[in-house]
This record gives C-alpha cells, sequence and structure tokens, in this order.
C-alpha cells in the first residue's frame, strides 16, 4: 500500500513536471508531498508543548518560544523583525517553526545543521544573550520546582526535568508541527480538485517561466542552500538595540569587521567566504501565506511583493545569485503565483497562546529536602 | 597561625601601646620580632592594625599621591565610576554593580538575601565594596582573589547574567564610552575586559580608614572613649575575636564554619528556594548531597572536601555599621545579635545535622560575656566604621537612538 502509493506520487509529480513550459535544471528535485514521519511519544511531546510556552525557560523569565513563533501568526511573527531578550531586540525575522524537522540548516544564516536535530536548535536559542539569555542549570531547577512539570517529565522520561530533557521535549514537541491536509499535497497525492485552476496556473508558472523551483525544490519547496537576491538593507536594523543585537552576534560567530556592518552579512558569518555576504538560506515555502512580512529582514510586506520583486530580477548585489532575472510576469501570472503559493499552507493545528498564559501554567512550589524537615 | 618561639616580649600593661585604662584587663599581649600580638589558647594572633592604601596589582596600574592614595582623577577611576552604576553591564541591561552595592547601604544591600537578575533569585548576602580593595579573598567563599575576576563573577553570574558579546556591543555602540575606554587603555578593542579593569580602579578608591579605631591604632588616644576600650580589651582577649577578626584588614581571610542559623527565607519561598538550589546544583554537589543540602555549603562549593562543607571567609569589620544584615546568609540583623551569638559559643552544626559530621570550629566557645560587656563590645565594634563614602550618582552616557556607520 505505502509503497504502491509513493509510485504513485512519483508519477503525478512527473506528469506535472512534464506541464512545465520551461523544464527546471537537471539538479532541482520535483516538488513532493511532505513525507511521513514517525512521530515521537505523545508524552514527550505533550512536556515539549508546554516547554514551548513557558517564559521561565528564559534567563528573565520573560520570553518564550511562542513569544516569536506565534501559533497564530504562522509560528513566526508578524514583525518584521523580531523581538528578543528583554533589553534587546533582534535584527532577523522570526521563521516559522512548521515542517523545521526537515529542514537542511536552521537559522537564516545556516549556522546550525538540521537534521533533526532540533534539540540543538532549542539550546542554541535559549542560551543565546539575544534570545532567552537562559542558564541551563537554572532552568533545570526552576523546572524541577514546578510539581506539575516534573509529574510529566517522570511519567515521560522516567526522572527528574534538567537542561539536556527540556531541550529534547521541545525537540520532539517541534517534529509534531508538520502541515496537515495542504491543498497542495493533496493535489499531488492526486486530488485534481485541490487547487484553482489559477494555482495550477501558478505552480506551472512557479517551475516554468517563473523559474521559482531553481531554489524552491523538494518537497520542502527549498533547496536548503544560501543565495544572496540583494534584498534592501531594513533600516530599522541600525536602530540602537537592533544593531546592538547584531554587533554582538556577529561578534560570537567570528565576522571579521564586525563594528562596522552596513548590511546584515547572512550566510558568510557562518562560511566566512565572501561569495556568501548578505545571502541567506532559501526559507521553505510551507505555511508562506501565514508568515507575512518575507525575506531574512521582513521587508517584503506581502506574498504579492514577494512576487513583484522576483518579477523585477531581484535587489541590487554584486554578488546576486545569477539564477535571478527578470521574468516579465503579467499581473494574472503574478496572481497566479500568490494563489500557488498560498495552496502551500495546511490546517492550523489549533494551539492558541491563550491557553498557556501565566494563570494556566503550573507554578513554582516549595521542594522537600530529603529526609528533613523543611 | 603564628607559633610562639622563643625570645617573646610579654607586656604586662597594655597602656604603652594602647592606651588602655588603668583597669585588669583581659588581653594577652605579645611582642615578637617587633610585631604585636594577642595570645589565646597558645597560639599568637596579629593585633589589629591601622589601614593604609590599598595594594595595586602590577598588571592593573592607576595613579596614586604621594603617599600611595589612589588618585580619583585617573580615566581609569572616572571610567570605572560611570560603569558601576551602568546596567549595560548584565543580560538584559537592568542590572548595575550598585543595583546590589547602594552607597546608602553601606555599598552593600539592605536585606538577607543579595538581588539576582529578574526572573531569578541570589543566595547570598550582598558584601561591601567599600574597602573590597584590600581583600585577597573576594566572596564568602572567596572564589576570586581580586577585584578585576570578582567583577566578572557577579556581572555575568547569578547577579547580572550578561553575556560577553552583548556587553561588548553595548559598550560599543556609546561614543563617550568609547572615547573613555581609549583615554584609559589605549584602545575599546577590549571592552568588557578592561570594564572589570576600569571598576577595579574605581573600587580602590572605595576605602574607609579613617574610622575611631584606625584613628586610635594612629596613635590618636582620644578617638575611642573608655566603653570602647573595655570592648577592645574584650576584643584581643575574653571574647576572642582577634583569634579570625585580626591584622589590618580584621579579617584573617581564613575560612571557618561558626553554626550559623540556617536561613528560612530557602525553606519557605520557592524562588529563593530554586536560586539556592541552582547554586549547589551548579558546583556539582553530589546527588545524594543535592537532595540533603538545607544551608550554603560555602568553601565546599569550590574544593568539594568534606571538611570545608559550610565554611566561610572570615569577615573584615570596617564600615560594618553601615551593613547589616550580617553573615553570608544575613540571619542576623544587628551587632548585639552577633556578639550574644558568640557568647553563646555560636551556634548548632548544620553540617553535623545534615551530614553526620562536624566541620564547626573549635574556637567558638562561651563566652560568658556579662550585658555590660556585650554592650561595651558592641560599642567598640561601631568603632570600626567612619563617616560614610557617599558620592553623587552619574548621569550615563546613552547611545544614539540609531547608529551610523562609516
Amino acid at each position: 500500500m505505502k509503497i504502491r502509493s509513493v509510485v504513485a506520487l512519483t508519477l503525478v509529480t512527473l506528469a506535472l513536471l512534464g506541464l512545465s513550459s520551461m523544464a527546471a535544471s537537471a539538479d532541482t528535485r520535483p516538488l513532493a508531498p511532505l513525507p511521513d514521519a514517525e512521530m515521537p511519544d505523545a508524552a514527550k511531546v505533550e512536556i515539549g508543548k508546554w516547554m514551548f510556552f513557558e517564559k521561565r525557560l528564559s534567563g528573565d523569565g520573560d520570553r518564550a518560544c511562542a513569544d516569536c513563533h506565534l501559533p497564530e501568526q504562522g509560528w513566526a511573527s508578524s514583525d518584521a523583525l523580531s523581538i528578543g531578550y528583554p533589553g534587546t531586540l533582534h535584527y532577523r525575522n522570526a521563521k516559522t517553526v512548521m515542517n523545521v524537522r526537515f529542514a537542511k540548516y536552521f537559522y537564516w544564516d545556516g549556522r546550525l545543521d538540521g537534521g533533526n536535530d532540533l534539540a540543538t536548535q532549542a539550546r542554541d536559542s535559549m542560551t543565546d544573550s539575544h534570545f532567552m539569555a537562559a542558564d541551563g542549570r537554572i532552568m533545570g531547577q526552576r523546572m524541577k520546582q514546578i510539581p506539575g512539570y516534573v509529574e510529566m517529565f517522570k511519567a515521560a522520561y522516567g526522572g527528574e526535568p534538567h537542561f539536556g530533557l527540556i531541550i529534547k521535549a521541545l525537540g520532539d514537541f517541534e517534529k509534531t508541527l508538520v502541515s496537515k491536509n495542504v491543498p497542495f499535497d493533496n493535489y499531488l497525492k492526486g486530488d485534481t480538485s485541490a487547487l484553482s485552476a489559477q494555482a495550477k496556473q501558478g505552480l506551472d508558472l512557479f517551475q516554468g517561466k517563473a523559474n521559482c523551483i531553481q531554489c524552491h525544490d523538494g518537497f520542502m519547496l527549498s533547496d536548503g542552500e544560501p543565495h544572496a537576491l540583494g534584498v534592501a538593507v531594513n533600516p530599522d536594523i541600525f536602530e540602537v538595540k537592533r544593531y546592538t543585537t547584531l554587533r554582538s552576534q556577529q561578534m560570537f560567530l567570528g565576522t571579521p569587521n564586525y563594528r562596522n556592518l552596513k548590511s546584515d552579512p547572512g550566510f558568510f558569518a557562518t562560511e566566512k567566504n565572501n561569495k556568501y555576504f548578505g545571502s541567506f538560506v532559501t526559507p521553505s515555502l510551507r505555511e508562506v501565506s501565514k508568515t507575512a512580512p518575507y525575506m531574512h529582514n521582513g521587508m517584503l510586506p506581502t506574498l504579492e511583493a514577494v512576487v513583484d520583486f522576483y518579477n523585477e530580477g531581484g535587489g541590487q548585489a554584486t554578488n546576486k545569485d545569477p539564477v535571478i532575472a527578470p521574468l516579465g510576469l503579467s499581473a494574472g501570472e503574478k496572481a497566479a503565483l500568490v494563489a500557488f503559493l498560498e495552496s502551500l499552507s495546511g490546517d492550523d493545528l489549533g494551539y492558541r497562546s491563550a491557553d498557556f498564559t501565566e494563570d494556566k501554567r503550573p507554578p513554582y512550589q516549595l521542594l522537600q529536602w530529603v529526609g528533613q524537615d523543611n | 597561625m603564628i607559633s610562639r618561639v622563643g625570645g617573646v616580649l610579654a607586656i604586662a600593661a597594655l597602656a604603652l601601646f594602647l592606651g588602655a585604662p588603668a583597669l585588669a584587663g583581659t588581653a594577652k599581649q605579645v611582642i615578637q620580632d617587633g610585631k604585636k600580638f594577642f595570645e589565646i589558647d597558645g597560639e599568637l594572633f596579629p593585633a589589629l592594625e591601622a589601614l593604609g592604601p590599598p595594594p595595586i596589582p602590577k598588571d592593573n596600574p592607576q595613579s596614586v599621591d604621594a603617599n600611595g592614595w589612589p588618585l580619583t582623577d585617573d580615566p581609569k577611576v572616572k571610567l570605572g565610576y560611570f560603569l558601576f552604576f551602568e546596567p549595560a553591564l548584565s543580560g538584559d541591561g537592568s542590572v548595575s554593580c550598585q543595583t546590589c552595592h547602594v552607597q546608602g547601604a553601606g555599598w552593600a544591600l539592605n536585606s538577607a538575601i543579595s538581588r539576582s537578575y529578574p526572573g531569578q533569585s541570589h543566595w547570598r548576602n550582598s558584601q561591601s565594596v567599600v574597602n573590597a580593595a584590600y581583600m585577597s579573598k573576594l566572596f564568602w567563599d572567596g572564589h576570586t582573589a581580586s577585584l578585576e575576576t570578582q567583577a566578572p563573577s557577579a556581572a555575568k553570574g547569578l547577579a547580572g547574567n550578561g553575556k560577553q558579546d552583548m556587553m561588548t556591543a553595548r559598550l560599543t555602540v556609546v561614543p563617550e564610552y568609547v572615547e573613555m575606554f581609549t583615554a584609559a587603555f589605549g584602545s575599546a578593542n577590549n571592552p568588557v575586559h578592561d570594564a572589570w579593569r576600569a571598576l577595579s580602579a574605581f573600587e580602590r578608591t572605595l576605602t574607609s580608614t579613617d574610622s575611631p579605631i584606625d584613628q586610635y591604632l594612629r596613635g590618636d588616644e582620644d578617638a575611642l572613649d573608655e566603653a570602647q576600650l573595655r570592648g577592645m580589651d574584650l576584643f584581643n582577649g575574653k571574647a576572642r575575636c582577634i583569634m579570625c577578626h585580626n591584622g589590618k584588614l580584621a579579617s584573617d581571610e581564613k575560612f571557618y564554619n561558626l553554626g550559623l542559623p540556617r536561613q528560612p527565607l530557602f525553606s519557605n519561598i520557592a524562588k529563593n528556594q530554586i536560586g539556592f538550589r541552582s547554586q549547589n546544583y551548579g558546583a556539582g554537589l553530589p546527588e545524594e548531597m543535592f537532595r540533603k543540602t538545607k544551608s550554603d555549603l560555602g568553601l565546599y562549593h569550590r574544593t568539594h572536601n568534606h571538611e570545608d562543607a559550610g565554611l566561610f571567609r572570615t569577615q573584615p569589620l570596617r564600615f560594618i555599621e553601615y551593613t547589616p544584615p550580617y553573615y553570608h546568609n544575613g540571619v542576623m540583623d544587628d551587632l548585639y545579635e552577633v556578639v550574644e551569638f558568640y557568647n553563646q559559643g555560636g551556634g548548632e552544626d548544620y553540617v553535623q545535622k545534615d551530614f553526620g559530621y562536624s566541620t564547626k570550629t573549635d574556637r567558638l566557645k562561651e563566652l560568658n560575656l556579662t550585658e555590660d560587656e556585650i554592650d561595651d563590645l558592641v560599642v567598640f565594634l561601631e568603632g570600626f566604621s567612619g563617616p560614610e563614602v557617599l558620592m553623587e550618582i552619574p548621569i550615563l552616557p546613552k547611545p544614539p537612538a540609531r547608529i551610523s556607520v562609516n
């Protein structure tokens, strides 16, 4: 049954590709539905869910993962540039956590390998000075003094919470954040009515005239590689708190001349090769209609603006990827592309930040010492 | 400790040196190699001495006057003065040195347990910065040996949660700081490292060396009144204080378990317990000890030697009037309570109670001090405090709203 469905999907995909007016280059992978993926143990996922919304997992006890990755905003943020740890602001747009288990690299600058190692990403974001500035030893102790959580950890892991388990549980929760009932996936699986005629036209353009598939390929609609597009610098990165974070993080990453940056070096900071200056890892397009604004710095407010940007051949950069060139799309073609992009979002998973407010989270409680009265 | 050797010159009357009144003293003074000691239980302890200028480390020089006193117009000191009040040197930009070292509270904090960054609790009492310049062991467990290493331990640790890169960036976006670092250190290339050095230079100007006891020790016989002189004799003799509170600092900078009462804040407030227990966890206490540890294990955190459990560094006594509550866990509110505690020979050894072996010092014995003697001792202890050290709080330089890069 399973093998048969895979073969069928492949055939459908190939058929779709055959429709393109311009064949994608040989090294792009066909678009495909999200693969089935094994879901972690439900008890661990349940812990991870609470940890994801838990502000006490930051130094000041005032930042949760969910503060920048809001379920109501596509598990990203509607801010062009993200907030940060109290006293800081960020200089990049918060990416969605949806489908992150399939990411090749984490973060816009690809500084962490993806490969399903979500716990490491959680650790980095929890301990980075501009995100959550947490001391793992203290976080473990904080969770140990929340009996509601301790019981959950004991049931799921057979022991009390500690930092290692906290980040693993977060990773396990994130593994469940996978798009569900996506029109485009349904279409690829054979439901020809899942896409409107306009969206189908958009798909054709995506793989043909607009050539999006050059970078947005495979089942993630991302090659996971860095590209320079020449997106304009967001002038807000020069606000002192954002620029301070830029300077701090680029110092940490070992970027040369980090005090005099006029723009975000992006993947350069990871690779230290000039050709990558200002390049960023291609984001997945899944759930993209829910995660405006767009690009690493939120400079493009809508999908229409994104399509216009590419139609004009991207922005200004000496190292701009040569694949980015004016497209000559008509208004109708642009609208069709947007309609296709909108078909990449699945159902709301049903999580609400309001269900995890302070009054709903279990409180700190005193612990008894072993063998002694308090 | 100093062993007694031959050639000891015992002085019968203290009057010669100390101008003591003509009464039968309890202290037994000894002169050895021209230096003055007091003898208790057959051991010699260095007499109190007036404080001179603080030592200045060769790797962090600062300008001094002809007598060796640090000058306040040194660019390092000026920078350190600003940085002492500067919350940029913390994780969220809200905590400065003065958050826990308030000049109106003797450059300490008038609460049993010090402050931590928002969302977190501390676990030890904040100590005065005044005269910290003289000490070779900072923090209650002596885990740093210089002001230059004390500052980052606090700013990056439980007090400030500051991160090196963010603090660096915060300082470098303030043009006035770039200028000040350049003036003091030749560049602003390594401002966080240099911030600790500037803070240390500033702290070396925060001294209190003109207390009544200092004046007396320099030869002003009228600096202490009769009651204080009686108290001093008790200090050096019957009350056995000099055994640990001796020499220039009134501290031997060694470590003792006194059997102090437990701090109930760790048993009745969950957030404080988190601060307490996370420090034990961070220090790598073995599982069983972690579960049982109800009181701060002090020096054990550094050495992991069981005989060091519950030991804390002897506190210097100058400026003490301004810095209640007392001890590492702030369990005593005033000097009467402190003296009463010693009069009873200290307290129950909680290491014994928790772990079944004792580390309490055998120097503490019931003293049998009378009410009058306790009064005398307290007024003498009050003589360790000169005038308050007060200064204007600086108006801090601010970064521009936007950064322009050339």
